[in-house]
């Protein structure tokens, strides 16, 4: 069988925009590594082509955009997936939401439909961007979005989800801990936003999982 | 929703210091709401809404670990 991956990623506002350029890379990462990846880019991230595609089994889901406790969002904030509404089956598919509190109601429903595991926010996710920047450029919102790409490098490098995981988080704290001793003007700031961030990611679901579908 | 008294008055205080020391070109972005720049977050807090109360909860929660060494401990 081969390995599949499926990323939703919008980018109609500014932050849908930096999650799209950040899921790139994570797109590029996943090709050289022979995936067959599924790319909903942009427009594409449409309640219509979703529904389409997550007929077909995926290893792995890596879904952007804005969220609620029920709901995850794509392209102009349109649903793609509403607890407890969508009745999608998701295969055994590990899933991660970049989402807001997508790990309060709808993690749990989605491993209710099949979902293997559940990586997501229990509350808001929150990122710092520097007003005249591109995203390539940003260092700052780099701190926030290179870690959580972390979660999926380490899923497509065939760890678990239990060590993908700690990877993201050590790489959040590695940050505080650079943040907290640099010159930077919003030291403080920047790092209770990554604190934030690490409290609020949650894992529901088996954490042994590998995209490879062989448990540690 | 706004609800008078909902957070403690020195938090707030010490929230909106904390605040303060942001840069003007730094904005926050939080969920599906927007970006904030530090002068609407701390509008938020004074208004004691929803997302103010969640800027004093993470800064407080913040200090406390911080002192309590939780964040250079945990790895």
């Amino acid at each position: 069988m081969p390995r599949t991956f499926l990323v939703t990623r919008p980018n109609h506002e500014l932050v849908t925009n930096y999650l799209y350029f950040y899921s790139q890379a994570l797109i590029d990462f996943a090709k050289k590594k022979q995936y067959l990846v599924t790319d909903l880019a942009g427009k594409l991230a449409n309640p219509k082509e979703f529904h389409k595609q997550i007929k077909n089994i995926f290893l792995l889901i890596l879904l952007n955009g804005h969220g609620s406790p029920h709901i995850i969002t794509g392209w102009n904030n349109q649903p793609l997936i509403t607890a407890p509404v969508s009745d999608y089956d998701f295969h055994s598919a590990i899933v991660y939401a970049r989402s807001c509190q997508s790990g309060k109601a709808l993690g749990p429903y989605l491993l209710k439909k099949n979902a293997r595991v559940f990586i997501g926010y229990r509350d808001n996710y929150i990122f710092i961007t520097t007003e005249g920047q591109s995203p390539d450029k940003d260092v700052l919102a780099k701190l926030f979005l290179g870690p959580s790409n972390l979660i999926v490098k380490n899923l497509l490098n065939g760890r678990n989800v239990q060590k993908s995981d700690q990877k993201s988080r050590q790489a959040v704290q590695n940050n505080i801990r650079k943040v907290l001793k640099s010159r930077l003007q919003n030291r403080q700031q920047i790092a209770a936003f990554l604190w934030h961030n690490i409290n609020c990611q949650v894992v529901l679901g088996d954490d042994q999982s590998k995209v490879s579908g062989i448990s540690a | 929703m706004t609800k008078k008294n909902k957070i403690n008055p020195i938090l707030k205080k010490i929230t909106i210091a904390r605040l303060n020391t942001l840069s003007d070109k730094i904005r926050i972005n939080i969920g599906q709401t927007q970006s904030f720049t530090k002068n609407d977050l701390v509008k938020q807090i004074n208004q004691e809404t929803e997302i103010g109360c969640k800027m004093v909860d993470i800064q407080m929660q913040f200090l406390q670990d911080l002192v309590g060494g939780k964040i250079y401990n945990d790895a």
